[in-house]
């Protein structure tokens, strides 16, 4: 029995990547401040004062700019070239989307918008002969296999259980950290209306035809007042890899890549059982397209499951799981039959928290229709790790040291630094993470009901939602379990923004 | 070109990072069986029955239930709704022996026959369990041979049970020995199906392989010494008494094979006890027997293949009549191949079924819930949980959860009754080591009325102006 005095494990010690640098500013910020105060002195040496009060001003305004951020985290600079790169997407009109015969796509199929749009879809056999896709995305140079897994769930679990699987969790992560080519991971748990036509097809199928009319009457009744209010949840695991094997590497094609794969997915799968997924299956190129297919048209849901419990599998193609027609506006995605909200994730969160911190984010609520919570994990490999730690630990260090007087906050840094580089050595591995929540509603006036619910959904997790502006569709589909790099799409690497 | 906004990174160890764990969810519930009711925590649909998840969903290692729970929280309803629906899955039910009658509106509802046994009604043959020898005329060869060794060794296991009601202490095994040779001399001379008042001519009439087994050593006096006590006691069941009427004669009317079927012993006083185990006995004998027929029948072809779902309830009733009766009850409630074969016992508390005088028999009955494919816990007090925590991992929270539903109910002013008990209608499926399902049992419309089982007070009071309450049975 585990001791009642026993104090709850907490996790916690996450913070954002930070470069060193003076006042608030990273290591690119610094050597602007400190390169612009060269040129402001060289051209008051110039004896050009109104200049050099002018350069001044300049070199105060584009400080400014980088300093101020809001309570999300977000610097001036970020929310004005947002500003300017959503209007720059609607003035071009590539906030709209119109695909299939009638549509806009030159070659008349529903392929999927945006990112995804040149994504080729391939299936391969494991060496347990199970089928799995493999979704490239050429532009990036990625491949992603998706699993589906069934987790347990922690209601009815003595803590020490609970503990037990978010260690292995814990070690998962660390482990996929050293697959090689990884590029990242991401979990997606998605809560849904249950149509019934699991129930239905269950019941429809084994009811014999000589039943006695009382069980059918039952049986029938149970069928159609069950399913009402109910709700099922699924849970997605994406993995991406590269597919340059390493820097300047040729890219390997999706062939090689499922054959290199096949050996190596059993083993993930199987370790992810202890993990508290439960057991895990890797989905087919068909379970897939159903997948995108409902996420992106939810009234779609219903058909398919009608058609399973039919007995028929709904042949599709990954040209057609798209939908026919979206628009995204500033703060909102409308595609096909729904209406989709995508928050971000801002701040991780704050303190220590116990494992089941992210339980009420997760479960089904009844205000939201569907609703994705999808977690981005973009391992490090132990050499940028270890360089990392050890940098940070300097940094914090410097700052602590920079001020005569170092504020409580710093030395905490210092200490949290510490330990990071402590369990580092342990043989943990870093990672990045983030989150993004999607709420789909099939009627938009319901909007604001979602926006309230979520907001307190996002209270309950501890962390900060905010509503991502102007970048709806690509926030939409980095969080459906397509593996999705967002980051690798920017034209300025998240590298070099941390740094400013 | 599309607007990108990356999602902001933090950045922390695989041992932090693990924290935000995204498992604390469920998944889901298994939607393989009858439909039994919602998740007491997702309200999602459960689907449940000991035959599906063992034949179809392959999650229990055999398809059997224990179903444990106080009073009055709905322990029957499971069992009726399993029975209900696989009977529309093709399964048919067999209730062995309702004590108190609350199964036999389902039986009919389903079209089924209802047997009743008791002094003055019905009776069961227990020298020819399940109609074998009957059925055995039908087959030849090695199957009617198995058929007939099986039905023998049934009938010599409920015999022992009797006498074991009846003296409240095992038969010897002298008397073992020389009731099974009796019963071959039967066999072997005797026209026609065999009563108890047969057996007693043949030991007091005895051949002389019958005086070898006993050790009489050629001498009639020690013979009927050493009888003398398995004499008296087989006089006691064939004699008029309670136990003859419904015990050595001949069976009433055979078991139907082809549809649900029920053996009421409602009729049996419920303070008789000692009645009510040997009936139940006897019973689930018949009922065991004629499973074994119906498979034999249709090895040879003789019939189609069948599935049964047999509900055995009040468990602890006959495990508690007698030193040993938890062996006999074992060896009658096993079948050599369960392939289509469901199972589920009800009893009350794990008191109930584990409160045996003797230390072995206490070891046995925890075998019954150790090879339960599934154990469904009604409202349980905590020590009860403990006290299965040997045979099934039980967490804290389940352990409280299960607690919590055996509260009593409260008092309601504005109707001046009871509210529904807080725990009615609510149980924890536990299958292996995974962690259980609660769920909330849920009756459609067209099943209530077959779970009234106070119909007896609504001729009497005004009671049936209110919907019908879920519970069955009255606090002991």
């Amino acid at each position: 029995m585990a001791a009642a005095s026993e104090a709850p494990r907490t996790y916690g010690n996450w913070r954002r990547p930070t470069s060193a640098g003076l006042a608030g500013l990273g290591s690119i910020g610094t050597a602007i401040l400190l390169g612009g105060l060269v040129i402001v002195i060289l051209i008051l040496a110039m004896g050009n004062t109104l200049r050099a009060v002018l350069a001044a001003g300049i070199l105060g305004v584009v400080l400014l700019l980088l300093v101020v951020r809001d309570g999300h985290g977000r610097s001036a600079l970020d929310r004005i070239t947002s500003r300017l790169a959503w209007w720059r997407h609607r003035s071009s009109g590539s906030h709209l989307y119109r695909s299939g015969p009638l549509g806009r796509t030159a070659w008349g199929t529903h392929q999927l918008p945006g990112l995804a749009a040149p994504s080729t879809l391939t299936e391969h056999l494991d060496s347990y002969a199970r089928p799995f896709a493999l979704i490239e995305v050429p532009r990036t140079g990625h491949f992603t296999v998706v699993l589906a897994a069934e987790p347990e769930g922690a209601a009815l679990v003595d803590t020490h259980q609970v503990d037990t699987w978010v260690a292995d969790w814990g070690h998962w992560l660390a482990s996929i950290g050293d697959e090689p080519s990884i590029e990242a991971v991401s979990v997606t748990i998605e809560t849904a209306p249950d149509s019934g036509a699991r129930l239905r097809r269950e019941v429809e199928t084994n009811l014999t035809d000589d039943a006695p009319e009382f069980a059918r009457q039952m049986l029938r009744e149970a069928e159609a007042t069950y399913p009402a209010g109910s709700s099922s949840t699924k849970a997605y695991i994406a993995l991406t890899f590269k597919a340059a094997p390493r820097r300047g590497a040729a890219k390997r094609s999706a062939a090689d890549m499922g054959v290199e794969l096949a050996a190596r997915l059993p083993a993930i799968t199987h370790a992810l059982a202890a993990t508290g997924a439960g057991t895990t299956r890797l989905l087919s190129a068909q379970q897939l397209c159903e997948v995108l297919r409902v996420a992106y048209d939810p009234a779609a849901a219903t058909l398919i499951d009608d058609a399973h419990a039919e007995g028929v599998v709904p042949e599709m193609d990954w040209s057609e799981v798209g939908p026919s027609g979206t628009e995204a506006a500033w703060d909102w995605y409308r595609h096909d039959s729904a209406l989709s909200m995508t928050w971000a994730m801002t701040v991780a969160p704050r303190g220590s928290v116990q494992s089941g911190v992210l339980g009420r984010l997760l479960a089904p609520t009844e205000v939201i229709d569907r609703k994705r919570v999808t977690l981005l994990y973009r391992p490090i490999d132990r050499a940028t790790s270890a360089r990392l730690v050890e940098t940070d630990l300097k940094n914090a260090e410097f700052r602590q040291t920079a001020s005569k007087k170092p504020s409580a906050r710093d030395s905490i840094a210092v200490r949290q630094a510490a330990a990071t580089a402590q369990e580092e050595a342990a043989g943990a591995s870093l990672l990045n993470f983030g989150l993004l929540v999607t709420a789909t509603v099939t009627d938009p006036s319901r909007r604001r009901d979602v926006i309230a619910a979520v907001d307190g959904l996002g209270a309950s997790a501890r962390l900060s939602l905010r509503l991502v502006h102007g970048a709806q569709d690509s926030a939409f589909a980095a969080a459906l379990p397509l593996g999705l790099v967002l980051g690798k799409h920017l034209a300025v690497p998240t590298e070099l923004r941390e740094k400013l | 070109m599309n607007v990108l906004e990356p999602a902001v990174e933090f950045r922390g160890t695989s041992t932090q990072v693990c924290g935000l764990w995204p498992f604390s969810t469920g998944s889901g519930t298994p939607m393989t069986g009858v439909p039994l009711g919602r998740h007491l925590q997702t309200a999602a649909t459960v689907c449940c029955d000991p035959v599906s998840w063992f034949q179809r969903a392959k999650l229990i290692p055999n398809p059997s239930a224990l179903v444990l729970g106080r009073p009055g929280l709905g322990k029957s309803t499971v069992a009726r709704r399993w029975a209900v629906g696989l009977a529309g899955y093709g399964v048919l039910p067999m209730v062995l022996g309702d004590v108190k009658g609350e199964h036999i509106d389902m039986i009919r509802a389903l079209g089924g026959q209802v047997n009743e046994i008791g002094r003055d009604r019905g009776a069961i043959n227990v020298m020819d369990p399940g109609e074998a020898t009957t059925a055995a005329g039908r087959l030849t060869g090695p199957a009617r041979e198995r058929l007939l060794s099986a039905a023998r060794a049934r009938r010599l296991t409920v015999l022992d049970g009797l006498l074991t009601i009846v003296r409240k202490s095992p038969p010897t095994d002298r008397e073992q020995a020389i009731l099974d040779r009796c019963l071959r001399v039967l066999d072997e001379r005797h026209e026609g199906v065999p009563v108890l008042a047969d057996l007693l001519a043949v030991i007091q009439n005895p051949p002389e392989d019958v005086r070898n087994v006993a050790l009489d050593r050629g001498d009639m006096t020690r013979y009927q010494q050493i009888t003398d006590q398995l004499e008296a006691s087989l006089i006691g069941l064939v004699s008029g008494g309670r136990f003859g009427q419904t015990f050595g004669r001949p069976t009433t009317e055979p078991i139907a094979r082809d549809r649900p079927f029920l053996y009421d012993i409602s009729s049996i006083d419920e303070g008789d006890r000692d009645m009510q185990a040997a009936a139940l006995l006897a019973c689930w004998s018949a009922g065991f027997g004629s499973i074994e027929v119906a498979r034999a029948l249709s090895d040879a072809g003789l019939e189609p293949q069948r599935n049964y779902f047999i509900v055995l309830d009040e468990l602890w009733l006959a495990l508690r009549s007698g030193r040993g009766m938890v062996d006999r009850v074992d060896a009658l409630t096993r079948l050599n191949r369960q392939k289509g074969v469901g199972m589920v016992m009800l009893s009350h508390t794990v008191s109930d079924l584990l409160s045996l005088s003797h230390a072995e028999d206490v070891e046995k009955a925890r075998g019954f819930v150790e090879r339960a494919g599934m154990v469904v816990c009604g409202g349980l007090p905590e020590h009860e949980t403990q006290r299965l925590s040997g045979q099934l991992r039980f967490s804290t929270l389940e352990r409280e959860l299960v607690a919590g539903w055996q509260s009593p109910p409260s008092w309601d002013p504005a109707t001046d009754r009871e509210a529904q008990p807080p725990g009615v209608g609510r149980f924890l499926i536990k299958a292996g080591g995974r962690p259980g399902i609660p769920v909330d049992v849920q009756l459609t419309a067209t099943e209530r009325h077959i779970h009234d089982t106070n119909k007896a007070w609504h001729a009497h009071t005004r009671l049936d102006r209110q919907p019908a309450p879920l519970t069955e049975e009255t606090p002991a």
